[in-house]
């Protein structure tokens, strides 16, 4: 129980704690670079 | 590229409506029996649950986050579009038929149980359930819901009145849009929601021993009961534990039920989905394994023993806790709020229910919105009164629950994973789940998504329908297959007549299927013409 109960309250605390405080990952920038093809030329 | 014409006001504001779409009444009643079950719950059924969760759930909801957003970049908000745009074939967008007609036929019955919730909720408020002994609470669950004969709750009681005012406040509250409706109502209802059940988890923690001529009826042996592993290698061999624990995930986080995609189909194309869909996931286990998990099944122990949480999910929910709450002292206000938790669940999920069909009539016929809401509520009006007439032994109910919220959420659930994997491609649904993620998600749920959840879903899914449908006993060696009462209600036996209600409503549903089809069919013409 204590397992079970611990470790979904943990992962919602921490979720809820990454959404509020809006930090990104150190190389969450690569993320936004263009994607698909027709994108390319907003880069 | 068009844009969505509606956006959600937060990021938080998206994922409360996720998560407010998943937590409903299955949370508190249905997972809790699940767990307490001697034979297929306990400690294996966890351990079970949680590779669920992992293998299945998670991967399945990223994927449609993942795919609801790049649809809505596309300009499409509904599933029929957005697995058109995505498979780019003239049949692309009937793979998203499902994804119109699984959350408007869930709508069909999920209403109805909603009002029994607002119901409850007034008359224990009203301390109209003070009733004494079990017959009596059983009587007024029958009486209250029409269980006893046709029609009954047209005799215009209580009931008929709280149906009425919850079909029509879902309708009010989805007019007003998705931001002052969907989100408006989420942001406040799921951490009202939180608190009450905070609230009455403080209740039950302090019952102690409720009747102290029997000690052994105690809320640490309730919660024992439910918890304490029991023998964990015996179980994990047992299919229908695997079974019970992957449909609960399955059914518990709304995946490949239409309603994420096209939730996240209203995200801008550079908002995160990764932590999101994380969070939301998360809202929805804590809501269900640490609220869920430790008041229904503990409380109704302590009071009434280990023969009171044997029952299904509705004879927990609406038979064993009113008992429980008659019994404890200012049990009408803790009976009360316990009633108002699956209300609002079960209102923010029903919510839900209505968007992906508003933004398929919306987008599919160009209606506007007060004439698509219009449309829909005259198909809702229609099931929903088939399912509230034909109360029987809730015939209709189980029924179109069966066909469309089981075997329907299943096979969506399924085609969704394989379109992501085929039709969108696993590594450019990986980059475009990066594609402004708050979170990196690590890199074995790439095979997990290409490979495990796949035929893990596949194998579920086969067993779920040889088991509900066949008949299968879930045996290798010595396999035997007997109809289940769900096919006989339409094949009939000798021992087991055809009900011609559940006739009836097969053929409602064929047909709204069939309306349905046309409704997408008319859509691609309009589609077409438009070069989209």
């Amino acid at each position: 129980m204590a397992v079970s109960v611990g470790s979904v309250t943990y992962l919602f605390v921490w979720c809820l704690w990454k959404v509020l405080s809006g930090k990104k990952s150190p190389d969450h920038l690569a993320h936004v670079e263009p994607i698909e093809r027709q994108d390319l030329t907003k880069r | 590229m068009s844009q969505p014409k509606e956006a959600w006001g937060s990021k938080l504001g998206v994922i409360m409506a996720v998560a407010g779409s998943a937590v409903g009444l299955g949370n508190f009643l249905r997972f809790p029996g699940l767990v307490a079950n001697k034979e297929t719950g306990g400690g294996a059924f966890l351990i079970a649950y949680f590779i669920s969760l992992l293998v299945v759930g998670l991967p399945i909801c990223w994927a449609e986050w993942t795919l609801g957003r790049f649809g809505g970049s596309q300009g499409f908000n509904s599933s029929p579009g957005i697995f058109h745009s995505i498979l780019r074939k003239p049949w692309g967008k009937y793979v998203g038929l499902l994804g119109f007609i699984v959350p408007v036929g869930v709508y069909f019955y999920y209403v109805v149980i909603e009002s029994w919730c607002l119901g409850y909720a007034w008359h224990s408020f009203a301390g109209e359930l003070d009733l004494k002994g079990a017959p009596a609470f059983s009587d007024f669950f029958n009486t209250f819901t029409g269980h006893e004969s046709d029609g009954a709750i047209f005799s215009f009681g209580p009931a008929f009145w709280f149906f009425t005012v919850v079909f029509i406040l879902n309708f009010i509250i989805i007019y007003r849009g998705l931001s002052k409706g969907i989100e408006f109502i989420c942001n406040w209802g799921m951490p009202l929601l939180i608190v009450i059940a905070l609230v009455l988890l403080a209740r039950v923690m302090t019952l102690g021993t409720p009747d102290p001529s029997k000690p052994e009826l105690s809320i640490w042996n309730g919660l024992g009961y439910m918890w304490n592993p029991s023998d964990i290698a015996k179980g994990l061999s047992n299919p229908e534990v695997w079974l019970k624990a992957a449909s609960q995930i399955f059914f518990t986080l709304s995946v490949g039920f239409g309603v994420i995609i096209t939730y996240a189909s209203y995200l801008k194309p550079k908002d995160d989905v990764a932590l999101s869909g994380l969070t939301a996931t998360a809202a929805n286990e804590f809501c269900e394994v640490a609220l869920g998990g430790l008041i229904t099944v503990p409380a109704a122990f302590a009071f009434l023993g280990a023969s009171a949480v044997a029952g299904g999910t509705f004879a927990l929910g609406f038979n064993v806790l009113p008992q429980v709450f008659a019994g404890m002292p200012g049990g009408h206000i803790f009976g009360g709020l316990f009633f108002t938790l699956p209300f609002i669940a079960a209102i923010t999920s029903s919510l839900s229910m209505l968007q992906p069909g508003i933004a398929f009539l919306e987008e599919g016929l160009g209606l506007d919105r007060r004439r698509s809401v219009a449309l829909l509520g005259l198909i809702t009006a229609a099931g929903c009164l088939l399912v509230v007439w034909f109360s029987r032994d809730l015939k209709a109910l189980s029924t179109v629950d069966f066909w469309i919220g089981d075997i329907g959420i299943f096979l969506q659930g399924t085609l969704l994973i394989y379109v992501f994997n085929l039709g969108f491609g696993t590594e450019r649904g990986w980059q475009h789940l990066h594609h402004g993620a708050d979170i990196q998600v690590p890199r074995i749920f790439h095979h997990v998504l290409r490979w495990v959840s796949p035929i893990f879903l596949t194998v579920i899914f086969s067993m779920f329908v040889l088991r509900n449908v066949a008949g299968w006993n879930l045996s290798f060696t010595d396999a035997a297959f007997m109809p289940t009462d769900q096919i006989l209600d339409l094949v009939g036996s000798e021992a087991h007549p055809a009900s011609h209600v559940a006739r009836l409503t097969a053929l409602f549903l064929l047909v709204f299927a069939v309306f349905s089809s046309l409704l997408i069919h008319l859509a691609g013409r309009r589609w077409s013409h438009q070069s989209r």
